[in-house]
Protein backbone atom coordinates (compact mmCIF):
# COMPACT_ATOMS: atom_id res chain seq x y z
CA UNK A 1 0.00 0.00 0.00
CA UNK A 2 3.03 2.17 -0.40
CA UNK A 3 1.38 4.04 -3.22
CA UNK A 4 -1.18 5.46 -0.86
CA UNK A 5 1.35 6.60 1.66
CA UNK A 6 3.38 8.07 -1.13
CA UNK A 7 0.42 9.73 -2.69
CA UNK A 8 -1.08 11.14 0.42
CA UNK A 9 2.26 11.70 2.10
CA UNK A 10 2.97 14.58 -0.22
CA UNK A 11 0.22 16.64 1.31
CA UNK A 12 1.07 18.83 4.23
CA UNK A 13 -2.19 20.33 5.38
CA UNK A 14 -4.15 19.10 8.35
CA UNK A 15 -6.68 17.33 6.28
CA UNK A 16 -4.17 15.15 4.59
CA UNK A 17 -2.68 14.07 7.89
CA UNK A 18 -6.16 12.92 8.69
CA UNK A 19 -6.18 10.90 5.47
CA UNK A 20 -2.81 9.53 6.41
CA UNK A 21 -3.95 8.29 9.79
CA UNK A 22 -7.00 6.83 8.18
CA UNK A 23 -5.09 5.16 5.45
CA UNK A 24 -2.37 3.79 7.68
CA UNK A 25 -5.03 2.25 9.77
CA UNK A 26 -6.85 0.95 6.73
CA UNK A 27 -3.92 -0.58 5.00
CA UNK A 28 -2.42 -2.39 7.91
CA UNK A 29 -5.13 -4.90 7.20
CA UNK A 30 -5.05 -7.45 4.46
CA UNK A 31 -7.97 -7.09 2.06
CA UNK A 32 -8.87 -10.73 1.57
CA UNK A 33 -8.79 -11.82 5.17
CA UNK A 34 -11.72 -12.75 7.37
CA UNK A 35 -12.39 -10.56 10.35
CA UNK A 36 -14.53 -10.91 13.42
CA UNK A 37 -17.40 -8.66 14.38
CA UNK A 38 -18.45 -8.28 17.99
CA UNK A 39 -20.46 -5.24 18.75
CA UNK A 40 -23.79 -5.77 20.45
CA UNK A 41 -23.36 -2.62 22.48
CA UNK A 42 -22.66 -0.69 19.34
CA UNK A 43 -25.71 -2.22 17.69
CA UNK A 44 -27.86 -1.08 20.57
CA UNK A 45 -26.46 2.42 20.34
CA UNK A 46 -27.09 2.49 16.61
CA UNK A 47 -30.68 1.39 17.12
CA UNK A 48 -31.24 4.23 19.57
CA UNK A 49 -29.71 6.77 17.22
CA UNK A 50 -32.05 5.69 14.44
CA UNK A 51 -35.04 5.75 16.77
CA UNK A 52 -34.21 9.27 17.76
CA UNK A 53 -34.12 10.54 14.18
CA UNK A 54 -37.12 8.55 13.00
CA UNK A 55 -39.31 9.73 15.89
CA UNK A 56 -39.16 13.34 14.75
CA UNK A 57 -42.32 14.80 13.31
CA UNK A 58 -40.41 15.93 10.27
CA UNK A 59 -37.47 13.65 9.78
CA UNK A 60 -34.11 15.30 9.29
CA UNK A 61 -33.04 13.54 6.11
CA UNK A 62 -29.47 14.74 6.30
CA UNK A 63 -29.07 13.36 9.80
CA UNK A 64 -30.71 10.16 8.66
CA UNK A 65 -28.39 9.82 5.68
CA UNK A 66 -25.40 10.34 7.91
CA UNK A 67 -26.49 7.46 10.13
CA UNK A 68 -27.46 5.35 7.16
CA UNK A 69 -24.03 5.63 5.62
CA UNK A 70 -22.72 3.37 8.39
CA UNK A 71 -25.45 0.76 8.00
CA UNK A 72 -29.05 0.45 9.07
CA UNK A 73 -30.43 -2.01 11.63
CA UNK A 74 -32.66 -4.56 9.85
CA UNK A 75 -35.70 -3.38 11.80
CA UNK A 76 -35.56 0.08 10.28
CA UNK A 77 -34.11 -0.55 6.90
CA UNK A 78 -37.32 -0.65 4.83
CA UNK A 79 -38.56 2.59 6.33
CA UNK A 80 -35.22 4.33 6.00
CA UNK A 81 -34.69 3.27 2.41
CA UNK A 82 -38.13 4.58 1.50
CA UNK A 83 -37.25 7.89 3.12
CA UNK A 84 -33.79 8.42 1.75
CA UNK A 85 -34.67 7.54 -1.83
CA UNK A 86 -37.52 10.03 -1.42
CA UNK A 87 -40.25 7.52 -2.08
CA UNK A 88 -42.04 8.77 1.02
CA UNK A 89 -41.77 12.32 2.41
CA UNK A 90 -39.98 13.16 5.66
CA UNK A 91 -43.16 14.58 7.18
CA UNK A 92 -44.96 11.87 9.16
CA UNK A 93 -48.31 13.47 8.53
CA UNK A 94 -48.20 12.94 4.79
CA UNK A 95 -46.40 9.62 4.65
CA UNK A 96 -49.48 7.43 4.79
CA UNK A 97 -51.30 9.42 2.14
CA UNK A 98 -48.38 9.33 -0.27
CA UNK A 99 -47.73 5.67 0.33
CA UNK A 100 -51.37 4.88 -0.29
CA UNK A 101 -51.40 6.88 -3.49
CA UNK A 102 -48.20 5.34 -4.82
CA UNK A 103 -49.46 1.86 -4.07
CA UNK A 104 -52.75 2.61 -5.81
CA UNK A 105 -50.88 3.96 -8.82
CA UNK A 106 -48.94 0.77 -8.96
CA UNK A 107 -52.07 -1.34 -8.81
CA UNK A 108 -53.28 0.60 -11.80
CA UNK A 109 -50.05 -0.23 -13.64
CA UNK A 110 -50.67 -3.89 -12.92
CA UNK A 111 -54.07 -3.54 -14.55
CA UNK A 112 -52.79 -1.52 -17.49
CA UNK A 113 -49.64 -3.34 -18.31
CA UNK A 114 -49.98 -6.79 -16.97
CA UNK A 115 -53.34 -8.19 -16.07
CA UNK A 116 -55.55 -7.34 -18.99
CA UNK A 117 -52.99 -8.59 -21.44
CA UNK A 118 -52.72 -12.19 -22.34
CA UNK A 119 -49.90 -13.59 -24.45
CA UNK A 120 -51.57 -12.83 -27.79
CA UNK A 121 -52.24 -9.19 -27.01
CA UNK A 122 -48.61 -8.42 -26.31
CA UNK A 123 -46.48 -7.32 -29.20
CA UNK A 124 -43.43 -9.25 -30.21
CA UNK A 125 -41.01 -7.14 -28.21
CA UNK A 126 -43.08 -7.48 -25.10
CA UNK A 127 -43.28 -11.22 -25.51
CA UNK A 128 -39.55 -11.38 -26.02
CA UNK A 129 -38.76 -9.28 -22.96
CA UNK A 130 -41.16 -11.14 -20.71
CA UNK A 131 -39.42 -14.38 -21.63
CA UNK A 132 -36.05 -12.87 -20.78
CA UNK A 133 -37.40 -11.54 -17.47
CA UNK A 134 -38.98 -14.86 -16.62
CA UNK A 135 -35.78 -16.65 -17.34
CA UNK A 136 -33.73 -14.13 -15.33
CA UNK A 137 -36.05 -14.26 -12.34
CA UNK A 138 -35.49 -18.01 -12.17
CA UNK A 139 -31.76 -17.31 -12.10
CA UNK A 140 -31.64 -14.32 -9.73
CA UNK A 141 -29.77 -14.78 -6.42
CA UNK A 142 -29.53 -18.53 -7.00
CA UNK A 143 -27.89 -19.13 -3.63
CA UNK A 144 -30.99 -18.24 -1.66
CA UNK A 145 -34.25 -20.15 -1.23
CA UNK A 146 -36.28 -16.98 -0.86
CA UNK A 147 -35.78 -16.29 -4.54
CA UNK A 148 -36.90 -19.79 -5.48
CA UNK A 149 -40.39 -19.30 -4.03
CA UNK A 150 -42.94 -19.30 -6.88
CA UNK A 151 -45.00 -16.49 -5.36
CA UNK A 152 -41.97 -14.27 -4.96
CA UNK A 153 -40.79 -15.13 -8.45
CA UNK A 154 -44.18 -14.22 -9.90
CA UNK A 155 -44.15 -10.90 -8.05
CA UNK A 156 -40.58 -10.23 -9.15
CA UNK A 157 -41.36 -11.01 -12.77
CA UNK A 158 -44.39 -8.75 -12.82
CA UNK A 159 -42.65 -5.77 -11.28
CA UNK A 160 -39.70 -6.07 -13.64
CA UNK A 161 -42.05 -6.26 -16.60
CA UNK A 162 -43.95 -3.20 -15.41
CA UNK A 163 -40.65 -1.42 -14.90
CA UNK A 164 -39.80 -2.34 -18.48
CA UNK A 165 -43.08 -0.94 -19.79
CA UNK A 166 -42.74 2.30 -17.85
CA UNK A 167 -39.12 2.92 -18.87
CA UNK A 168 -38.99 2.73 -22.64
CA UNK A 169 -35.67 4.63 -22.70
CA UNK A 170 -33.79 1.56 -21.64
CA UNK A 171 -36.41 -1.09 -21.09
CA UNK A 172 -35.56 -4.09 -19.00
CA UNK A 173 -31.90 -4.93 -19.24
CA UNK A 174 -30.31 -7.99 -17.67
CA UNK A 175 -28.69 -6.83 -14.46
CA UNK A 176 -31.68 -4.79 -13.33
CA UNK A 177 -32.92 -8.00 -11.73
CA UNK A 178 -29.73 -8.08 -9.67
CA UNK A 179 -30.11 -4.44 -8.63
CA UNK A 180 -33.72 -5.11 -7.58
CA UNK A 181 -32.94 -8.25 -5.58
CA UNK A 182 -31.92 -6.60 -2.28
CA UNK A 183 -35.10 -4.52 -2.41
CA UNK A 184 -37.20 -7.67 -2.55
CA UNK A 185 -35.65 -8.89 0.70
CA UNK A 186 -35.76 -5.59 2.52
CA UNK A 187 -39.38 -4.77 1.74
CA UNK A 188 -40.62 -8.29 2.38
CA UNK A 189 -38.84 -8.16 5.73
CA UNK A 190 -41.05 -5.27 6.74
CA UNK A 191 -44.04 -7.62 6.86
CA UNK A 192 -42.61 -11.13 7.26
CA UNK A 193 -39.35 -11.33 9.21
CA UNK A 194 -36.57 -12.81 7.09
CA UNK A 195 -33.41 -14.44 8.37
CA UNK A 196 -30.65 -12.24 6.98
CA UNK A 197 -28.13 -15.07 7.06
CA UNK A 198 -29.96 -17.87 5.32
CA UNK A 199 -32.53 -15.85 3.34
CA UNK A 200 -34.92 -18.78 3.47
CA UNK A 201 -38.60 -18.41 2.75
CA UNK A 202 -40.08 -17.29 6.12
CA UNK A 203 -42.22 -19.99 7.72
CA UNK A 204 -45.33 -17.81 7.82
CA UNK A 205 -44.93 -16.50 4.29
CA UNK A 206 -47.82 -18.52 2.86
CA UNK A 207 -50.11 -16.75 5.32
CA UNK A 208 -49.18 -13.33 3.98
CA UNK A 209 -52.33 -11.89 2.36
CA UNK A 210 -52.18 -11.19 -1.35
CA UNK A 211 -53.00 -7.48 -0.99
CA UNK A 212 -50.07 -6.97 1.38
CA UNK A 213 -47.79 -8.70 -1.06
CA UNK A 214 -48.96 -6.30 -3.77
CA UNK A 215 -48.18 -3.35 -1.48
CA UNK A 216 -44.71 -4.78 -0.97
CA UNK A 217 -44.37 -5.18 -4.71
CA UNK A 218 -45.33 -1.53 -5.17
CA UNK A 219 -42.68 -0.44 -2.66
CA UNK A 220 -40.03 -2.50 -4.42
CA UNK A 221 -41.08 -1.09 -7.76
CA UNK A 222 -40.99 2.56 -6.70
CA UNK A 223 -37.68 2.28 -4.90
CA UNK A 224 -36.19 0.46 -7.87
CA UNK A 225 -37.29 3.38 -10.05
CA UNK A 226 -35.56 5.81 -7.69
CA UNK A 227 -32.32 3.82 -7.61
CA UNK A 228 -32.15 3.33 -11.37
CA UNK A 229 -32.76 7.06 -11.91
CA UNK A 230 -29.21 7.55 -10.63
CA UNK A 231 -27.69 5.02 -12.99
CA UNK A 232 -30.09 5.25 -15.92
CA UNK A 233 -27.30 5.53 -18.48
CA UNK A 234 -25.77 2.24 -17.39
CA UNK A 235 -28.69 0.63 -19.12
CA UNK A 236 -29.31 2.66 -22.25
CA UNK A 237 -27.86 1.65 -25.62
CA UNK A 238 -24.09 1.11 -25.51
CA UNK A 239 -24.10 1.81 -21.76
CA UNK A 240 -22.64 5.35 -21.86
CA UNK A 241 -22.75 5.50 -18.05
CA UNK A 242 -20.51 2.47 -17.78
CA UNK A 243 -18.11 3.91 -20.35
CA UNK A 244 -17.97 7.14 -18.39
CA UNK A 245 -17.26 5.23 -15.21
CA UNK A 246 -14.44 3.40 -16.98
CA UNK A 247 -12.78 6.67 -17.95
CA UNK A 248 -12.77 7.78 -14.37
CA UNK A 249 -11.62 4.43 -13.01
CA UNK A 250 -8.71 4.33 -15.47
CA UNK A 251 -7.63 7.81 -14.50
CA UNK A 252 -7.84 6.98 -10.82
CA UNK A 253 -5.82 3.79 -11.18
CA UNK A 254 -3.24 5.68 -13.16
CA UNK A 255 -2.84 8.15 -10.32
CA UNK A 256 -3.18 5.80 -7.39
CA UNK A 257 -1.28 2.74 -8.60
CA UNK A 258 0.69 3.44 -11.73
CA UNK A 259 2.41 0.02 -11.78
CA UNK A 260 -1.03 -1.58 -11.81
CA UNK A 261 -2.09 0.68 -14.65
CA UNK A 262 1.06 -0.31 -16.51
CA UNK A 263 0.42 -3.96 -15.78
CA UNK A 264 -3.07 -3.74 -17.29
CA UNK A 265 -1.60 -2.08 -20.35
CA UNK A 266 1.17 -4.65 -20.75
CA UNK A 267 -1.22 -7.53 -20.37
CA UNK A 268 -3.80 -5.86 -22.59
CA UNK A 269 -6.38 -6.25 -19.88
CA UNK A 270 -9.40 -4.11 -20.52
CA UNK A 271 -11.86 -3.01 -17.86
CA UNK A 272 -14.54 -4.64 -19.98
CA UNK A 273 -12.91 -7.98 -19.26
CA UNK A 274 -14.03 -7.92 -15.66
CA UNK A 275 -15.50 -4.65 -14.44
CA UNK A 276 -18.57 -4.40 -16.64
CA UNK A 277 -20.71 -6.45 -14.29
CA UNK A 278 -19.17 -4.77 -11.24
CA UNK A 279 -20.18 -1.35 -12.48
CA UNK A 280 -23.51 -2.23 -14.04
CA UNK A 281 -24.91 -4.33 -11.18
CA UNK A 282 -23.59 -2.05 -8.40
CA UNK A 283 -21.27 -4.88 -7.26
CA UNK A 284 -24.34 -6.83 -6.22
CA UNK A 285 -23.12 -9.99 -7.94
CA UNK A 286 -19.77 -9.83 -6.22
CA UNK A 287 -20.89 -10.02 -2.60
CA UNK A 288 -23.19 -12.24 -0.56
CA UNK A 289 -26.73 -10.88 -0.37
CA UNK A 290 -26.44 -9.69 3.23
CA UNK A 291 -23.45 -7.54 2.26
CA UNK A 292 -25.10 -6.14 -0.85
CA UNK A 293 -27.91 -4.91 1.37
CA UNK A 294 -25.33 -3.28 3.61
CA UNK A 295 -23.62 -1.84 0.52
CA UNK A 296 -26.89 -0.29 -0.62
CA UNK A 297 -27.32 1.41 2.78
CA UNK A 298 -24.22 3.45 2.02
CA UNK A 299 -24.96 3.91 -1.68
CA UNK A 300 -28.50 5.12 -1.04
CA UNK A 301 -27.26 7.49 1.66
CA UNK A 302 -25.24 9.16 -1.07
CA UNK A 303 -28.40 10.23 -2.90
CA UNK A 304 -27.58 11.70 -6.31
CA UNK A 305 -23.91 11.01 -5.67
CA UNK A 306 -24.45 7.28 -5.55
CA UNK A 307 -22.93 6.57 -8.96
CA UNK A 308 -19.94 8.67 -8.04
CA UNK A 309 -19.16 6.77 -4.85
CA UNK A 310 -19.74 3.56 -6.78
CA UNK A 311 -16.95 4.49 -9.19
CA UNK A 312 -14.56 5.03 -6.30
CA UNK A 313 -15.65 1.80 -4.65
CA UNK A 314 -15.03 -0.18 -7.83
CA UNK A 315 -11.66 1.52 -8.21
CA UNK A 316 -10.76 0.64 -4.65
CA UNK A 317 -11.73 -2.96 -5.22
CA UNK A 318 -9.44 -3.10 -8.24
CA UNK A 319 -6.60 -1.57 -6.21
CA UNK A 320 -7.11 -4.24 -3.56
CA UNK A 321 -6.68 -6.92 -6.19
CA UNK A 322 -3.34 -5.51 -7.31
CA UNK A 323 -1.08 -7.68 -5.12
CA UNK A 324 -2.96 -10.79 -6.22
CA UNK A 325 -2.97 -10.16 -9.92
CA UNK A 326 0.38 -8.58 -10.63
CA UNK A 327 2.06 -11.99 -10.55
CA UNK A 328 -0.48 -13.47 -12.93
CA UNK A 329 -0.67 -13.55 -16.70
CA UNK A 330 -3.62 -12.10 -18.58
CA UNK A 331 -5.86 -15.18 -18.46
CA UNK A 332 -5.12 -15.90 -14.82
CA UNK A 333 -5.69 -12.31 -13.81
CA UNK A 334 -9.00 -12.04 -15.66
CA UNK A 335 -10.20 -15.33 -14.22
CA UNK A 336 -9.27 -14.11 -10.73
CA UNK A 337 -11.02 -10.79 -11.26
CA UNK A 338 -14.14 -12.46 -12.61
CA UNK A 339 -14.32 -14.73 -9.58
CA UNK A 340 -13.29 -12.51 -6.68
CA UNK A 341 -13.01 -14.05 -3.24
CA UNK A 342 -15.37 -11.32 -2.04
CA UNK A 343 -18.16 -13.87 -1.52
CA UNK A 344 -16.29 -14.71 1.69
CA UNK A 345 -16.04 -11.13 2.86
CA UNK A 346 -17.39 -9.89 6.15
CA UNK A 347 -19.29 -6.71 6.85
CA UNK A 348 -16.18 -5.16 8.36
CA UNK A 349 -14.24 -5.70 5.14
CA UNK A 350 -17.03 -4.23 3.06
CA UNK A 351 -17.27 -1.20 5.32
CA UNK A 352 -13.55 -0.72 5.00
CA UNK A 353 -13.84 -0.84 1.23
CA UNK A 354 -16.52 1.85 1.34
CA UNK A 355 -14.74 4.06 3.80
CA UNK A 356 -11.56 3.99 1.80
CA UNK A 357 -13.54 4.72 -1.36
CA UNK A 358 -15.04 7.68 0.44
CA UNK A 359 -11.59 8.94 1.40
CA UNK A 360 -10.56 8.80 -2.25
CA UNK A 361 -13.76 10.43 -3.41
CA UNK A 362 -13.47 13.18 -0.86
CA UNK A 363 -9.91 13.84 -1.86
CA UNK A 364 -10.35 13.82 -5.62
CA UNK A 365 -13.64 15.61 -5.75
CA UNK A 366 -12.25 18.41 -3.60
CA UNK A 367 -9.16 18.72 -5.70
CA UNK A 368 -10.73 18.20 -9.08
CA UNK A 369 -7.60 19.39 -10.79
CA UNK A 370 -5.99 16.06 -10.01
CA UNK A 371 -8.46 14.28 -12.09
CA UNK A 372 -9.02 15.99 -15.37
CA UNK A 373 -11.88 14.17 -16.84
CA UNK A 374 -12.22 14.86 -20.44
CA UNK A 375 -15.41 13.89 -22.16
CA UNK A 376 -13.42 13.14 -25.27
CA UNK A 377 -11.67 10.41 -23.35
CA UNK A 378 -14.84 8.40 -23.33
CA UNK A 379 -14.32 7.44 -26.91
CA UNK A 380 -10.68 6.57 -26.81
CA UNK A 381 -9.36 3.06 -27.07
CA UNK A 382 -10.79 0.77 -24.48
CA UNK A 383 -7.43 -0.58 -23.42
CA UNK A 384 -6.73 0.70 -19.93
CA UNK B 1 8.57 -8.71 -23.58
CA UNK B 2 8.36 -6.36 -20.65
CA UNK B 3 6.60 -8.71 -18.38
CA UNK B 4 7.69 -12.30 -17.92
CA UNK B 5 4.06 -13.24 -17.49
CA UNK B 6 3.09 -11.95 -20.86
CA UNK B 7 1.31 -14.47 -22.96
CA UNK B 8 1.87 -14.46 -26.66
CA UNK B 9 -1.47 -13.91 -28.28
CA UNK B 10 -0.63 -15.99 -31.31
CA UNK B 11 -0.62 -19.02 -29.03
CA UNK B 12 -4.26 -18.69 -28.32
CA UNK B 13 -7.27 -20.06 -29.99
CA UNK B 14 -9.84 -17.49 -29.11
CA UNK B 15 -13.38 -18.83 -29.19
CA UNK B 16 -16.47 -16.75 -28.49
CA UNK B 17 -19.83 -18.09 -27.45
CA UNK B 18 -22.81 -16.16 -28.75
CA UNK B 19 -26.55 -16.63 -28.98
CA UNK B 20 -29.75 -15.38 -27.40
CA UNK B 21 -30.20 -15.06 -23.63
CA UNK B 22 -30.82 -18.33 -21.86
CA UNK B 23 -29.77 -20.78 -24.59
CA UNK B 24 -27.09 -22.25 -22.34
CA UNK B 25 -23.83 -20.59 -23.41
CA UNK B 26 -22.40 -20.45 -19.89
CA UNK B 27 -23.45 -24.05 -19.29
CA UNK B 28 -21.65 -25.16 -22.43
CA UNK B 29 -18.48 -23.33 -21.49
CA UNK B 30 -18.45 -24.61 -17.92
CA UNK B 31 -19.26 -28.15 -19.01
CA UNK B 32 -16.39 -28.08 -21.47
CA UNK B 33 -13.81 -26.35 -19.31
CA UNK B 34 -14.58 -27.75 -15.88
CA UNK B 35 -16.41 -30.93 -16.80
CA UNK B 36 -19.45 -30.00 -14.75
CA UNK B 37 -22.27 -27.47 -14.71
CA UNK B 38 -22.05 -24.03 -13.10
CA UNK B 39 -22.91 -24.34 -9.42
CA UNK B 40 -25.50 -21.68 -9.84
CA UNK B 41 -26.69 -20.48 -13.18
CA UNK B 42 -26.95 -16.70 -13.40
CA UNK B 43 -27.43 -14.58 -16.50
CA UNK B 44 -24.08 -13.49 -17.88
CA UNK B 45 -23.53 -9.75 -17.71
CA UNK B 46 -20.92 -8.49 -20.16
CA UNK B 47 -18.48 -11.30 -20.72
CA UNK B 48 -16.97 -14.21 -18.86
CA UNK B 49 -13.82 -15.99 -19.60
CA UNK B 50 -12.18 -19.39 -19.27
CA UNK B 51 -9.11 -21.15 -20.56
CA UNK B 52 -8.32 -24.74 -21.33
CA UNK B 53 -5.45 -26.62 -22.87
CA UNK B 54 -6.76 -29.07 -25.41
CA UNK B 55 -5.10 -31.97 -27.19
CA UNK B 56 -6.21 -32.14 -30.79
CA UNK B 57 -6.67 -35.35 -32.79
CA UNK B 58 -3.20 -35.03 -34.26
CA UNK B 59 -1.72 -34.92 -30.78
CA UNK B 60 -1.00 -31.19 -30.93
CA UNK B 61 -1.82 -29.22 -27.84
CA UNK B 62 -3.46 -25.84 -28.10
CA UNK B 63 -4.62 -23.32 -25.58
CA UNK B 64 -8.25 -22.38 -26.00
CA UNK B 65 -9.35 -19.05 -24.64
CA UNK B 66 -13.12 -19.14 -24.37
CA UNK B 67 -15.21 -16.00 -24.08
CA UNK B 68 -18.76 -16.36 -22.95
CA UNK B 69 -21.03 -13.40 -23.72
CA UNK B 70 -24.31 -11.92 -22.52
CA UNK B 71 -27.17 -12.82 -24.81
CA UNK B 72 -29.51 -9.86 -24.47
CA UNK B 73 -29.58 -7.62 -27.48
CA UNK B 74 -28.83 -4.52 -25.40
CA UNK B 75 -25.38 -5.92 -24.71
CA UNK B 76 -24.55 -6.67 -28.30
CA UNK B 77 -22.44 -3.52 -28.60
CA UNK B 78 -20.23 -4.46 -25.70
CA UNK B 79 -20.03 -8.17 -26.42
CA UNK B 80 -19.21 -7.67 -30.08
CA UNK B 81 -16.08 -5.70 -29.13
CA UNK B 82 -14.82 -9.03 -27.81
CA UNK B 83 -15.27 -10.68 -31.19
CA UNK B 84 -12.03 -9.06 -32.26
CA UNK B 85 -9.27 -11.60 -32.84
CA UNK B 86 -11.73 -14.46 -32.36
CA UNK B 87 -10.75 -17.30 -34.65
CA UNK B 88 -13.75 -19.41 -33.76
CA UNK B 89 -17.28 -19.04 -32.52
CA UNK B 90 -20.11 -21.18 -31.32
CA UNK B 91 -23.46 -19.71 -32.29
CA UNK B 92 -25.82 -21.33 -29.85
CA UNK B 93 -29.59 -21.71 -29.98
CA UNK B 94 -32.07 -23.67 -27.92
CA UNK B 95 -33.67 -26.56 -29.86
CA UNK B 96 -36.88 -26.03 -27.88
CA UNK B 97 -37.18 -22.32 -28.71
CA UNK B 98 -37.71 -21.31 -32.29
CA UNK B 99 -37.01 -17.62 -31.64
CA UNK B 100 -33.48 -18.38 -30.55
CA UNK B 101 -32.93 -20.17 -33.86
CA UNK B 102 -34.31 -17.24 -35.82
CA UNK B 103 -31.60 -15.04 -34.27
CA UNK B 104 -28.65 -17.15 -35.35
CA UNK B 105 -28.30 -15.54 -38.77
CA UNK B 106 -27.93 -12.15 -37.13
CA UNK B 107 -25.30 -13.53 -34.77
CA UNK B 108 -23.40 -15.02 -37.69
CA UNK B 109 -23.48 -11.73 -39.57
CA UNK B 110 -22.14 -9.91 -36.50
CA UNK B 111 -19.31 -12.39 -36.26
CA UNK B 112 -18.36 -12.22 -39.92
CA UNK B 113 -18.27 -8.48 -39.58
CA UNK B 114 -16.27 -8.18 -36.37
CA UNK B 115 -14.21 -11.33 -35.84
CA UNK B 116 -11.21 -12.53 -37.86
CA UNK B 117 -12.01 -12.75 -41.58
CA UNK B 118 -11.52 -16.51 -41.60
CA UNK B 119 -13.42 -17.09 -38.37
CA UNK B 120 -14.65 -20.67 -38.00
CA UNK B 121 -18.28 -20.70 -36.98
CA UNK B 122 -20.24 -23.60 -35.61
CA UNK B 123 -23.96 -23.60 -35.17
CA UNK B 124 -24.91 -25.45 -31.99
CA UNK B 125 -28.42 -26.60 -31.10
CA UNK B 126 -28.33 -26.96 -27.33
CA UNK B 127 -30.66 -28.57 -24.78
CA UNK B 128 -31.27 -31.80 -26.69
CA UNK B 129 -31.77 -33.50 -23.33
CA UNK B 130 -35.17 -31.79 -23.24
CA UNK B 131 -36.31 -33.42 -26.47
CA UNK B 132 -34.86 -36.88 -25.97
CA UNK B 133 -37.94 -38.35 -24.30
CA UNK B 134 -40.38 -35.76 -25.50
CA UNK B 135 -40.21 -35.22 -29.22
CA UNK B 136 -42.92 -32.57 -29.20
CA UNK B 137 -40.67 -30.27 -27.16
CA UNK B 138 -38.40 -29.93 -30.16
CA UNK B 139 -39.16 -26.73 -32.05
CA UNK B 140 -36.13 -26.64 -34.32
CA UNK B 141 -35.66 -29.67 -36.54
CA UNK B 142 -32.16 -30.97 -36.92
CA UNK B 143 -32.49 -31.04 -40.71
CA UNK B 144 -33.48 -27.36 -40.84
CA UNK B 145 -30.52 -26.36 -38.74
CA UNK B 146 -28.22 -28.55 -40.81
CA UNK B 147 -29.47 -26.91 -43.99
CA UNK B 148 -28.98 -23.46 -42.57
CA UNK B 149 -25.46 -24.37 -41.52
CA UNK B 150 -24.68 -25.64 -45.02
CA UNK B 151 -26.16 -22.56 -46.58
CA UNK B 152 -23.93 -20.34 -44.45
CA UNK B 153 -20.96 -22.68 -44.76
CA UNK B 154 -20.61 -23.22 -41.03
CA UNK B 155 -20.18 -26.33 -38.93
CA UNK B 156 -23.10 -27.83 -37.09
CA UNK B 157 -23.67 -29.91 -33.97
CA UNK B 158 -26.36 -30.56 -31.42
CA UNK B 159 -25.52 -30.84 -27.76
CA UNK B 160 -26.69 -30.96 -24.20
CA UNK B 161 -24.66 -29.04 -21.65
CA UNK B 162 -26.81 -30.61 -18.93
CA UNK B 163 -25.95 -34.22 -19.76
CA UNK B 164 -22.63 -33.33 -21.37
CA UNK B 165 -23.69 -35.04 -24.58
CA UNK B 166 -21.59 -33.92 -27.53
CA UNK B 167 -20.20 -30.86 -25.76
CA UNK B 168 -16.60 -31.95 -26.10
CA UNK B 169 -17.22 -32.75 -29.75
CA UNK B 170 -18.49 -29.20 -30.44
CA UNK B 171 -15.45 -27.45 -29.04
CA UNK B 172 -12.90 -30.03 -30.19
CA UNK B 173 -14.17 -29.99 -33.74
CA UNK B 174 -14.18 -26.21 -33.80
CA UNK B 175 -10.63 -26.03 -32.45
CA UNK B 176 -9.54 -28.67 -34.95
CA UNK B 177 -10.83 -26.52 -37.80
CA UNK B 178 -9.27 -23.40 -36.32
CA UNK B 179 -5.97 -25.20 -36.09
CA UNK B 180 -6.21 -26.29 -39.71
CA UNK B 181 -6.86 -22.75 -40.87
CA UNK B 182 -4.16 -21.26 -38.69
CA UNK B 183 -1.50 -23.68 -39.89
CA UNK B 184 -2.51 -23.14 -43.52
CA UNK B 185 -2.43 -19.38 -43.30
CA UNK B 186 0.91 -18.11 -44.53
CA UNK B 187 2.74 -15.59 -42.38
CA UNK B 188 1.11 -16.81 -39.20
CA UNK B 189 3.11 -18.19 -36.35
CA UNK B 190 2.97 -21.89 -35.95
CA UNK B 191 0.26 -22.16 -33.33
CA UNK B 192 2.08 -25.03 -31.70
CA UNK B 193 5.04 -22.94 -30.71
CA UNK B 194 5.80 -21.82 -27.19
CA UNK B 195 2.80 -23.28 -25.48
CA UNK B 196 2.92 -23.87 -21.81
CA UNK B 197 0.78 -26.76 -20.77
CA UNK B 198 -0.12 -25.94 -17.25
CA UNK B 199 -3.81 -26.64 -17.48
CA UNK B 200 -5.09 -30.08 -16.72
CA UNK B 201 -7.79 -31.47 -18.90
CA UNK B 202 -10.71 -31.94 -16.52
CA UNK B 203 -12.52 -34.36 -18.80
CA UNK B 204 -9.58 -36.70 -18.31
CA UNK B 205 -9.67 -36.18 -14.55
CA UNK B 206 -13.33 -36.29 -13.66
CA UNK B 207 -12.56 -36.37 -9.95
CA UNK B 208 -10.66 -33.18 -10.19
CA UNK B 209 -13.70 -30.99 -10.64
CA UNK B 210 -13.67 -28.21 -8.10
CA UNK B 211 -17.25 -27.10 -8.48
Amino acid sequence: MAFLKKFFGQKTDQQSSLYKTNLNEIYNKSPFQKKQISSTIQDQKKLEQFELVLEQQIIDLEALKKLTWRGIPNEYRAKVWKLIVKYIPPNHMSQTTILLKKRQDYQQYIKNYYEHMNEQERDENERKIIKIIQNDVLRTQPDYKLFRDPRIQEMFKRLLFIWNMRHPMSGYVQGINDVASPLVVVFLNEYVPIDFNSFDVPSNFDKLPEDILIDIEADIYWCLCKIIENIQDYFTANQPGVQEAYVKIRELIKILDYPLYQYFEDQQIDLNHFAFRWVLCLLIREFPLSLTIRLLDTYLAEGDEMANLHVYTVTNLILKCAPEIKSKNMSEAVIFLQNLPTKEWTEVQLEMLLQEAFVFQDHFEKTKGHLKLNQANTNRSSIL
Amino acid sequence: MDNPNNEDYSDFFKVVLVGDAGVGKTHLMTRYVKGCLPKNAVPTIGIEFAGKTVTLQNGKKVKAQIWDTAGQERYRGITSTHFRKAGGALVVYDVTKEKTFESVVKWMEDLRYQAEPDVVIMLVGNKIDLVENNGSARKVQKEDAKNLAQQHKVLFEESSAVTGQNVGQCFDRLLQEMYKIKSLTPGQDNPNQGLSLNNQNPSQNPDNCKC
